[in-house]
């Protein structure tokens, strides 16, 4: 991230108490402490969901519990975190909160995304005066419940996943609480890994604590906490500035998710002048359970679509941005659960559409201004798959795992160039996925193939990123008995194109039973391709699907690409040669999609033949389409 | 001059403001959803691209409609939508009074 602050920034964020050069030199300590506990917890935890797919955050609060500085992680913890601090405020007596003390609490109804994000939050005193908060959260990989895993497969309520606990002290000044560590392990199947998960988190709040405490004692608690509303005020004053940069208008987006039903998310996004609102007040009623996020997760999941497309250069003060961003919702929706209404799979349901459909209409937004369209990208990956897997692993070890390779999605297209391959996730400016080896090497797997999938990537004058396909079969063990498979953006591609470009592809996973996989291993083959392969192919319909994997199954999935930009027939036919050439796009879909006829021997474009295919296509577009009038306004429009 | 975007700009002030594609083509008035003014093609999902639910399995729940200039052909919007949803109207500018 880059942080530059203009002159008049520093000088509202002076406030009279520090000196511009001073703020500067504690708002990038503050920034460099949230990385260095966020290390910390990495390091720490065993948790290849921790350590290889950084699927965590940190955050630091002021004392109220606005979160000033996110970690660059999964950013929508920022408001998990805050509204955990606050609910403590609120519920804790004054001098219940001293120092040392460290709380943690998995309850969506008060700020964790889902259950199995648990927030761990500390209060940071200078002397006996509460100046701040650190916080950390680690996706847990099993908290209980009746199905292994984040997915309450079957649930109908909160009543039926996992177990709630609203925020209960873990560490009593500077002392861990054996019977709530006892408490709180006694519910997952996965002890040993869940409690090296909680170390860790504590061990990041440590971090966090120490650090910010040298520097009031270096600095003087006035100056700090001087420096920490400068942050605020200079990020809300960066950010209306930047809003005022935009043209006015309204945005609307319908994202979908894939449940028992398909549930809308529906946003409209209206920038005025210099201030932004978000009302989800259309989206579906909640499902029972499962699918749905509690209001702060909806929040949080606006400020994660925000921080990307607007505040590429700013601080990442979430508390600075709500300042100037309002959102609706209305209780009993899909994106603002109204108890008993289960949470278990929001960060890949609820909320995670609330930030694809906010950054659809951020996009937009940035496609129509002339001064801001180079920040202009194309819908990211706008649905992820995750296999949660379960058994008994190569050292005959009881497992759990979650799968998160599919986080290497497309991104959307850029104004001037295409999105990334396996880019990533809207979400994380920090996701990376583990490799292959240190996947078959805590799991019981082998891979037979991940690489790009090409024409997966969204269609345009510039396309969208293409996404990675994967194959593997079970290694070592007999059978994997358990293996939950979920995605939405199945029946949809939740990664929409702008202005003429086409969705991205849509999540896939089959199995393939049955094989003769081993038989070719055996012979020296690596066979990548299902078609090359005896057995009957499952393919699932479901969008959650609880399955195992036995000896001679092959299981393949396809992760989600990005939105392109602008009609692919404006696409430069040496482009699409290019992407041919290392595998982006065959030739099928060269001819499809952009027009390009590529001569495969001579390894060129055939202008004329690419010439008659696009006007071809032309022509068919006007006598395939009808001009909407009468039938069109009859069905309305919204 | 306001603009939907790269292709779309919108042309004039309060009631008279049209939207334009980047051909000349007058689209229609910008106080309109400019995609009911254009030509539209609406079919199954999969005509998105080739790796679009190529196994059918959320059967013909979702269409794909493409908006086409009618002066150009110039592909202006794709959108992704269940079969009985209206034409969802994405963008609507602020035009200058
Ligand atoms: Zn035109």
């Amino acid at each position: 991230m880059t942080d530059t602050f203009a002159p008049e920034d520093l000088t509202a964020g002076g406030n009279g108490a520090l000196d511009p050069v001073t703020f500067e030199i504690l708002r990038s300590r503050l920034s460099a402490i949230n990385d260095e506990a966020a290390m910390t917890m990495r390091l720490v935890s065993g948790s290849p969901v921790a350590n290889e797919a950084y699927d965590m955050n940190v955050g630091l609060m002021d004392a109220d519990g606005d979160c000033f500085a996110i970690g660059m992680y999964i950013t929508i913890h920022a408001l998990a975190l805050s509204s955990t601090v606050k609910d403590i405020r609120q519920r804790f007596a004054a001098d219940d909160v001293g120092p040392g003390d460290v709380f943690m609490s998995n309850d969506p109804y008060v700020g964790a995304c889902h259950q199995m994000d648990v927030a761990v939050v500390a209060p940071i005193f200078a002397g006996d005066r509460l100046v701040a908060w650190t916080g950390s959260t680690v996706h847990q990989i099993d908290l209980g419940g009746p199905v292994e895993g984040q997915v309450q497969l079957g649930a109908t309520s909160i009543w039926s996943e996992q177990p709630l606990f609203p925020p209960i002290k873990i560490v009593d000044a500077g002392e861990l609480r054996p019977d709530v560590e006892r408490g709180y392990l006694r519910r997952t199947r996965l002890p040993h890994l869940v409690d090296l998960d909680l170390k860790a988190m504590i061990a990041g709040c440590n971090v966090g604590v120490a650090r910010v405490q040298d520097l009031t004692g270096r600095y003087g608690t006035d100056v700090v906490l001087a420096a920490i509303e400068g942050i605020n005020v200079a990020t809300a004053a960066r950010f209306r500035a930047r809003l005022a940069e935009l043209p006015d208008g309204t945005w609307s987006h319908r994202g979908y998710i894939e449940y028992d039903e398909v549930y809308p998310v529906v946003v409209e996004m209206t920038k005025d002048g210099d201030s932004l609102t978000f009302d989800y007040t259309k989206s579906a009623d909640q499902a029972g359970a499962v699918i749905n996020c509690t209001r702060p997760a909806c929040v949080g999941a606006v400020v994660a679509a925000v921080l990307p497309y607007l505040c590429y250069d700013m601080a990442w003060s979430p508390a600075g941005l709500q300042r100037a961003i309002e959102v609706r919702t209305r209780e009993g929706t899909v994106v603002h659960a109204a108890w008993p209404a289960g949470t278990s799979k929001a960060t890949t349901t609820g909320s995670f559409m609330a930030t694809i459909s906010a950054g659809v209409c951020l996009s937009k937004l940035l496609a129509a201004s002339e001064g801001h369209l180079r920040q202009f990208m194309s819908t990211w990956m706008g649905g992820l798959y995750v296999e949660d897997m379960f058994g008994v692993d190569q050292r005959g070890e009881f497992f759990g795992a979650a799968i998160l390779d599919a986080m290497a999605g497309g991104s959307g297209a850029r104004a001037f160039a295409d999105g990334l391959d396996a880019g990533g996730f809207l979400d994380s400016p920090s996701a990376i996925i583990a490799n292959i080896e240190d996947i078959e090497y805590s799991y019981p797997v082998l891979y037979l193939s991940r690489r790009i999938q090409p024409d997966t990537g969204g269609a345009g004058k510039y396309r969208g990123g293409n996404t990675l396909a994967m194959t593997y079969i079970t290694h070592d063990v007999e059978r994997l008995p358990t293996k939950i498979l979920h995605a939405i953006g199945t029946f949809q591609p939740g990664s929409i194109g702008v202005a003429g470009g086409y969705p991205s592809n849509t999540n896939q996973f089959v199995i393939k039973r049955e094989t003769n996989v081993r038989d070719l291993l055996a012979g020296g083959a690596v066979p990548d391709d299902l078609g090359a392969l005896d057995g009957e192919l499952e393919i699932f319909a479901d969008p959650i699907v609880k399955t195992s994997q036995g000896p001679d199954d092959v299981h393949r999935y396809v992760a989600m690409g990005g939105g392109g930009y602008l009609d692919p027939l404006d696409r430069e036919p040496e482009l699409v040669l290019a992407d041919y050439v290392v595998g982006a796009v065959t030739v099928a879909h060269a001819s499809d999609a952009y027009g390009v006829v590529i001569d495969v021997d001579e390894m060129c474009v055939d202008e004329a033949a690419t010439d008659r295919r696009r006007r071809q296509i032309r022509d068919e577009r006007r006598h395939s389409a009808t001009v909407p009038g009468a039938a069109t306004r009859q069905r309305g429009s919204t | 001059m306001p603009r939907l975007n790269e292709q779309i700009e919108i042309v004039g002030r309060g009631s008279e403001a049209i939207a334009v594609c980047r051909c000349g083509y007058e689209i229609g008035p910008a106080a309109e959803n400019y995609k009911v003014h254009l030509l539209m093609r609406e079919g199954p999902v999969q005509n998105a691209g080739p790796w679009v639910d190529p196994n059918g399995i959320g059967g013909d729940r979702f269409v794909c409609r493409e908006f086409f200039c009618p002066g150009c052909v110039t592909l202006l919007d794709v959108e992704i939508a269940q079969r009985h949803e209206p034409i969802l109207w994405d963008v609507r500018l602020d035009v200058p009074e």
